[in-house]
């Protein structure tokens, strides 16, 4: 047996995504048992855990028996309220895995920091394990990192982005960086994000919407066509994408008194059996064009979110005179 | 079909005003024969009565001309005119133009003096050119040309004298003096006379200076916008002049000249009544009691006939059955011939024709009457004097006890009853008689011209597209339209038809043609055809159809103006077309193309799709009510047309029944 220390207790509670410390956990108990030869069923601990008050009920139980044999006992209460509170905030606020992985070991480490104190009487270490076991953990925490990184490539690195994009005011303006069109913020939720970051990277302007999984690019494409051109090639691209079940496109003079050219459409997709629409606003200038592609999964919300910010687009008033 | 569409007045009736007077200087009415060649040729280095030589460019101006691209300027544009005690109107004209280039001296090197022979006489004073360093030449006067300036179908007594000035090249000046005399009491109508001091090239002086002997009353005179300044500067004596008239500036889609235009107008006293009244005792005392007159009408009436039935018999009588032909010699000019000497020889002008209209119409029991009608006028306000000078044709007007008052054109052979030709809409009018005290506009429709396309096309499986169509014109379109095929045999008329179809859709397919309702002026002109288009492969491949709406584009694109520096009159046009389009039952249809709502001052284009599995319907209308552009407008108004109208592609899209799963 060889103890690896509570880094690597860290780094296989985090890499597994929090699914090491139920092995930790069960192990506790385990060691317990065989230690005061009580009578304890480890996997039910273990599973326990998995239930923010169960979780206070187990860690504070385990750390209570352990406590009677300290020289100096430590408190017992803190790091399973903490482990509890975690789990219950990482429920309650859909936190993104991420969150959750980096976060719940942290009271496991703390108990078993304490533990490692209290060595002599309660030689507990999870995190040492035998030469053939060490090679399968660190196996089996290499794919979970990388199954992890997988997942947090998937869909939590956009929800944490969302989070921390800043929220723009209601019916507040963006303006174009060549001060060509701006755009009104509808209403209250809609974050401005990095393009560069999310989408095909190709947009001028990002936003997430207030609704999860719903965004919103706007484009200048460069030597852009008719108007005609650009909504058969964006319909295309979507048509790409999925099924088109149904659209609805209107054309009119945007705003302003160049009488330029918008089209809004909504189009309704089946992308691999579910539903997502599109609202795509385009608009084109004597020597610009400007598109607006919002999507997200089909509903009238989501619908009514993205027509609301494209009706908030116009075209900023050119000072040359037009003949 | 952009001409069709619009399709202006060509013949204002020409019969009731003299010359055009932007160009020529105004035309004069007056007495007794013409004089032709009582020219006296100037002698080289002889006198210079009136003064010319004094009238020179200096070379700074000289150069801003000719950087402004002008060939020639006039120097000096003068009208001396004097009203006798005796009724004798003498209106000496004086010309000089200076050439500032020699391709001006090409291009404008002819002047002409035009003359009412059955009305006045012209002697031409002086004749010459002059040279840079002052040297005179003479004009051969067995080479002055005099010629008849006629339209066809207008028998006049207008001619132009045409000078062959020798030796023009830049920095020479032709001079041309002329000396009318008329007599008033020859004419029926108060004197009066209208100057328009810009024109083709700049101006260096215009003068208008008018006398007149003690007795005469003191003449009226307004002036319409530019620079001209009158002053009575001595007893019985008014000057108007300006100095450096520019150019006029011209554009190509131009109703009003005479309004667009600053104008000086020179009246003896008179008023809009006198002048109704005047020519309504000209016209009344056409129409005569005569049994031919009651024949004709008695043909005309039906039993049970209603008043607007009796309308419609009478004026497809004088409009279908009395040619148009102008008869303006002298007083002819304003003067109708006898109703039954119409009706007799079968051919007219406005007022003839009217004329007779108001005879036949009043004996089946119409009220009608007849109305003096500028053509080239909308706005009122610009008729500061009373005078004759400013209407050019005439029409008749009646007044049904059913509806409103009803004014028709006997002239307009290809206008339905009930309708006044497109060139006569919103135009300024005189009532003659009905006490009217003051010219009044005519009605402008809303919309002015109409085209309907009614499309059937079946896309068969293999792509191929079979269509059948019809366009039909009304109203203004239809003047236009038919005003163009009357006159052509039936072949001629297909191969307009055939030409119409292939620069509309293309050369592609071959269509079949015809065309109908030609012939009647109270039905719509339609053009039917019948095409196939090449096959764009199984449709079951494609996932959608994209066609352009190619007719409701050309015909809306012709209110299009090229206009930079006048307003622009838009005769209100509208453009409907339904198209319906069958598809292969392989496929069902389920995405509809874009719906349209381009709305501006000027007008709209909306688009509307009904789209059911089989069938897709697409109605498309595109209106722009009569309205006038302004110049600050222009360009907006053209890029209305030309980005509404280049959103017009039609377009739907289907699935192949076996994946929709229906």
């Amino acid at each position: 047996m060889e103890s690896q220390g509570l880094p690597i207790l860290y780094l296989l509670g985090a890499a597994s995504g929090g699914l090491y410390l139920l092995v930790w956990i069960g192990r506790a108990a385990r060691a317990l048992r065989l230690a005061d030869e009580t009578p304890r069923r480890p996997l039910a601990w273990a599973l326990g855990s998995l239930a923010p008050p169960i979780a206070f009920g187990v860690l504070h139980e385990l750390s209570r028996r352990v406590q009677p044999r300290a020289a100096a006992p430590a408190g017992v209460r803190l790091p399973a309220l903490l482990y509890a509170v975690i789990e219950a905030s990482l429920f309650a606020s859909h936190a993104p895995w991420l969150v959750g992985a980096l976060l719940r070991p942290i009271p496991v480490l703390w108990i078993q920091a304490s533990w490692k104190r209290q060595a002599g009487v309660f030689p507990f270490d999870a995190a040492t394990v035998r030469p053939l076991g060490r090679i399968a953990a660190i196996l089996a925490s290499a794919l979970g990192a990388a199954l992890l990184a997988g997942a947090v490539w998937r869909s939590d690195l956009p929800r944490m982005r969302r989070s921390l994009a800043p929220e723009l005011a209601a019916q507040s303006f963006l303006d174009a960086p060549d001060g060509s069109f701006r755009l009104r913020i509808p209403g209250s939720g809609w974050r401005l994000a990095d393009p560069r970051t999310i989408g095909d990277g190709r947009a001028i302007l990002a936003l997430h919407a207030p609704r999860p999984a719903v965004e919103a690019f706007v484009y200048q494409p460069p030597g852009a066509g008719s108007l005609d051109d650009l909504v058969d090639a964006r319909r295309r691209r979507i048509q790409s994408a999925g099924r088109l079940m149904a659209v609805r496109e209107e054309r009119r003079f945007a705003d302003g008194p160049e009488l330029r050219p918008l089209s809004l459409a909504v189009y309704r997709c089946d992308v691999l059996g579910t539903a997502v629409v599109y609202v795509v606003l385009t608009s084109r200038s004597d020597d610009a064009a400007v598109e607006l592609v919002g999507y997200g999964p089909a509903g009238s919300s989501v619908e009514e979110d993205l027509v609301s910010l494209a009706q908030g687009f116009a075209w900023l008033p050119t000072t040359r005179t037009e003949r | 079909m952009r001409t069709s569409l619009r399709s202006r007045n060509a013949r204002a009736c020409a019969a009731l005003l003299a010359v055009a007077p932007l160009l020529a200087g105004g035309a004069r009415p007056g007495a007794a024969r013409p004089v032709w060649r009582s020219v006296e040729p100037a002698r080289a280095g002889g006198a210079d009565p009136a003064g010319e030589a004094r009238l020179t460019l200096d070379a700074d101006r000289m150069r801003l001309l000719e950087e402004e691209g002008h060939g020639y300027t006039d120097l000096l544009r003068e009208h001396t005119i004097h009203l006798g005690a005796d009724g004798t109107v003498v209106d000496r004209v004086t010309q000089m133009r200076l050439f500032l280039t020699d391709e001006g001296a090409r291009n404008g090197g002819i002047l002409g003096l035009p003359v009412r022979t059955a009305l006045e006489r012209l002697r031409l004073e002086r004749v010459e050119v002059r040279q840079e360093d002052g040297s005179r030449i003479g004009v051969d006067p067995a080479r002055i040309q005099v010629s008849t300036n006629v339209a066809p179908g207008v028998f006049s007594d207008v001619a132009v004298v045409t000078v062959p000035f020798p030796a023009l090249r830049r920095g020479a000046t032709a001079i041309v003096v002329g000396r009318y005399e008329s007599q008033r009491s020859a004419f029926p109508l108060t004197w009066s006379d209208l100057f328009y001091p810009e024109r083709d090239a700049p101006t260096e002086r215009f003068s208008v200076v008018v006398t007149w002997d003690e007795g005469v009353p003191d003449p009226r005179f307004s002036v319409s916008a530019g620079g001209v300044v009158c002053s009575t500067d001595g007893p019985r004596r008014l000057r108007c002049e300006q100095d450096r008239v520019p150019a006029a500036r011209t554009d190509p889609d131009i109703t009003n000249w005479t309004e667009l235009t600053p104008e000086l107008a020179v009246a003896l006293p008179s008023s809009w009544e006198e002048l109704s009244r005047q020519e309504l005792a000209l016209v009344e005392s056409a129409i005569r009691e005569d049994p031919r007159l009651d024949d004709v009408a008695a043909r005309l009436v039906e039993p049970g006939s209603t008043p607007r039935e009796l309308l419609g018999r009478v004026h497809r009588f004088v409009a279908d059955e009395v040619r148009y032909v102008a008869f303006e010699h002298g007083v002819g000019a304003v003067a109708p011939r006898p109703a039954v000497a119409t009706l007799s020889s079968g051919y007219g002008d406005c007022k003839d024709k009217v004329t007779l209209f108001l005879a036949l119409a009043r004996k089946v029991g119409l009220d009608a009457w007849p109305v003096l009608v500028a053509s080239d006028r909308f706005l009122v306000s610009r008729l500061s004097v009373a005078s004759w000078r400013y209407f050019d044709h005439m029409i008749a007007c009646v007044s049904l006890p059913d509806a409103d008052t009803v004014c028709v054109d006997p002239t307009a052979h290809d206008v339905a009853t009930g309708r006044l030709p497109e060139w006569l809409h919103g135009r300024v009018a005189l009532d003659l008689g009905r006490g009217a005290t003051a010219p009044r506009r005519l009605d402008a429709p809303t919309i002015a011209r109409h085209v309907e396309i009614e499309s059937e096309r079946e896309i068969a499986c293999d792509g191929r597209m079979q269509e059948s169509l019809a366009v039909s014109f009304a109203e203004g379109v239809a003047e236009g339209v038919r005003a163009r095929l009357r006159p052509l045999a039936a072949d001629e008329r297909r191969r307009w038809a055939l030409d119409v179809f292939r620069s509309t859709v293309g050369e592609t397919p071959v269509p079949t043609v015809e065309l109908g309702g030609v012939d009647d002026a109270e039905v719509p002109v339609v053009l039917r055809a019948k095409a196939t288009y090449a096959g764009t492969g199984d449709v079951e491949r494609e996932s959608g159809w994209a066609d352009p709406d190619s007719w409701l584009v050309r015909f809306a694109n012709a209110l299009a103006t090229q206009n930079r520096f006048h307003p622009y009159w838009i005769s209100g046009l509208e453009v409907q077309s339904h198209l319906r389009y069958r598809i292969c039952p392989r496929v069902s249809l389920t995405l509809p193309g874009a719906e349209l709502n381009f709305e501006a001052p000027w007008g709209k284009l909306v688009r509307t799709y009904q789209i059911d599995p089989q069938e897709v319907r697409v109605e498309t209308t595109f209106s722009a009510p009569t309205a006038v552009v302004g110049v600050d407008e222009l360009g907006a108004f053209s890029r209305f047309l030309r980005t509404s109208l280049g959103q017009t592609r039609i377009w739907f899209g289907w699935m192949p029944l076996r994946r929709s799963g229906t």
